[in-house]
Parts: structure tokens; C-alpha cells; sequence
């Protein structure tokens, strides 16, 4: 076996992404069994944010492995980068935009809906939107660290405005929303900063996410 | 939020009445029960037969609706789907 194979970044980075893999298949079906029973429009969405999350945890796993074998200080430098990793690295811009796109339905679809009803039917037409996330992803590529930048501030914001609204606690809602922030640190981490320095924050940040995932099974599962 | 749940509660409520009812109902005594105009009824009637929560039965030439399992298991989730949504705020 290839020694760096045998870092206990790579074994741990394994264990994480395999660990987030189980959870969100368990939630999805689980999730997709209330769909079938309700039809409600909310669980749809919020259940195909997890199979988004599942799609992008993978990609990220790929890039840090190839990171840990290779030890390139930095994988995205666009013009450097070779076919496979530009592919990649294009899946990934996907899966975050389609991530939001599902978080943004899940959590304000029925806003949505009451505002304008015109955007409301464009939106909900998965077709046309997965077609414009594919051609965004494609085009955005390179500037694939003003996406996940947006990704907490856009959170950011829509948690503020539904605290505003609502007028109980919404425990879970914010306990989802910090999976949004330790996604986003993660993707910040892969992108902008050579992970293995920072072996003891992976550790942190992969114990919390992971407390994240167990708690929203807990409320998912029951 | 009871506008969010409005249809689901509606359901429920159908659900429930014609399994109180020993798991068979007649049409009209349903639709009075159930608080709902016969435009509304028809509708919920008509989704729940697509979706084969109820079934549609003849005994002895009078109609009755029933619950199939997948009508059962929607009244046993029905509280627990309710929750995710209240929790989460979907």
C-alpha cells in the first residue's frame, strides 16, 4: 500500500465521509418515506439537500485524497489543473449551487410562492433549474471561492429573516444551519489552506458535524 | 404554519374519521363530518383514492370508503411528519 495511504488524515477523512454518507442515506429514506405518504413540498426539497450534501462530502473527500497522495500545496489553481481535477472541480461548484437551491426551496418555498407566483413556478420546474446549475457551475467555475463565500452569508441572512418572522424557537432550523457553517469551513479549508496543517481543526470540526448529522437523524428518524 | 399544514391536516382528519367509523364510511355522512364543501370533499376524496390511502367498496349496493395500509401507516406517521415540519420550520 501506498505510505500515504497510511497518514491518519486520509483514515480519518475515510471514517468522517463514510459516517456523513450513512447518516444522510438513513435521513433521505427516511425522509422520502414521508414524502411519498404527504407529497409536501417541503420535504422534497429538504430531503434532496442531503443527496446534494452526500454528492458534494464525496467530491471533497476525492480532492483531499488526491491532496494527501499528491501533497499539491494548492489544488485550485485553475490554469495548472489537470482535466480530471477541472471536472471535479466543476462537480463541486454544481453540487453547491444545487444545494443551495434545495436549502432555499426547503426553508422558503411557500414565501416564494405568496411573493411572486411567476418565480415560484420557474423555480419549482427542477428541470430548468438544474440546466442553469450545470451551465453556472460551468461558468463559475474559477470563481468557485465567491460561491462558497456566499454560501454562509446567504444562510446568514435567510436565518435572520426567518427568526424575524417566526415567532417560536427554531431549534433544528438553526442546528441545520450549522451544518451549513462547518460545510462551508470545510470547503474554505479545501480551497484556500493546505489541509494537512490543520489536523486538529479537521478533528473538531468533524466531531461537531458529526454530533450535527446524529441529532437531525434523532429528529428525522422517530 | 396552519396554512403550511392546512392539507395535511385535512387528510389526517378524513383518515381518522373513517377509521373511527370502524374503518368504513359512507360518502355523505363523511363529507358532513369531515367540514368541508362538496367541491373540497370531492377533491381530497379524489387525491386520496389516487394516492390508495382509502379504497372504495360496495356492500349490499351501499358505498362505503375505507383505509388501505398505506392509509393506516399515514395516521401512525402523521404526528411525526408534523413535528419535522414544525421543527424545522419547512
Amino acid at each position: 500500500m501506498d505510505p500515504k495511504f497510511l497518514e491518519p488524515l486520509f483514515w480519518i477523512d475515510s471514517a468522517y465521509t463514510l459516517t456523513v454518507f450513512i447518516i444522510s442515506i438513513l435521513i433521505y429514506s427516511k425522509l422520502n418515506n414521508y414524502y411519498g405518504l404527504t407529497a409536501y413540498e417541503g420535504l422534497k426539497y429538504f430531503k434532496n439537500s442531503f443527496v446534494t450534501l452526500i454528492f458534494s462530502f464525496l467530491i471533497i473527500y476525492v480532492l483531499k485524497t488526491i491532496e494527501i497522495v499528491e501533497k499539491i500545496d494548492s489544488l485550485f489553481n485553475i490554469y495548472t489543473m489537470i482535466k480530471g481535477e477541472l471536472l471535479l472541480h466543476s462537480l463541486l461548484t454544481i453540487s453547491i449551487l444545487l444545494f443551495l437551491y434545495y436549502y432555499y426551496m426547503a426553508f422558503f418555498f411557500n414565501d416564494v410562492k405568496e411573493m411572486n407566483r411567476t418565480f415560484y413556478h420557474i423555480l419549482k420546474n427542477e428541470k430548468i433549474i438544474f440546466l442553469f446549475i450545470i451551465v453556472c457551475g460551468i461558468v463559475f467555475t474559477p470563481k468557485i471561492d465567491l460561491i462558497i463565500l456566499s454560501l454562509p452569508c446567504f444562510s446568514l441572512y435567510l436565518v435572520y429573516r426567518k427568526m424575524k418572522k417566526s415567532q417560536k424557537r427554531l431549534n433544528y432550523f438553526i442546528i441545520y444551519n450549522l451544518l451549513i457553517l462547518f460545510y462551508t469551513i470545510d470547503l474554505i479549508q479545501l480551497i484556500l489552506f493546505s489541509i494537512s496543517k490543520y489536523f486538529f481543526i479537521d478533528m473538531v470540526m468533524y466531531i461537531f458535524q458529526t454530533i450535527i448529522y446524529v441529532k437531525i437523524w434523532n429528529e428525522v428518524k422517530n | 404554519m396552519i396554512k403550511k399544514r392546512e392539507r395535511l391536516e385535512i387528510i389526517y382528519d378524513i383518515l381518522v374519521l373513517i377509521n373511527n367509523n370502524h374503518n368504513q364510511m359512507k360518502p355523505t355522512p363523511l363529507l358532513r363530518k369531515s367540514n368541508l364543501s362538496s367541491s373540497q370533499f370531492d377533491k381530497y376524496i379524489l387525491e386520496l383514492l389516487e394516492k390508495d390511502f382509502i379504497e372504495f367498496s360496495t356492500v349490499d349496493s351501499k358505498n362505503y370508503y375505507s383505509l388501505t395500509k398505506k392509509g393506516f401507516e399515514y395516521i401512525s406517521k402523521y404526528k411525526v411528519i408534523l413535528k419535522i415540519i414544525d421543527d424545522f420550520d419547512l
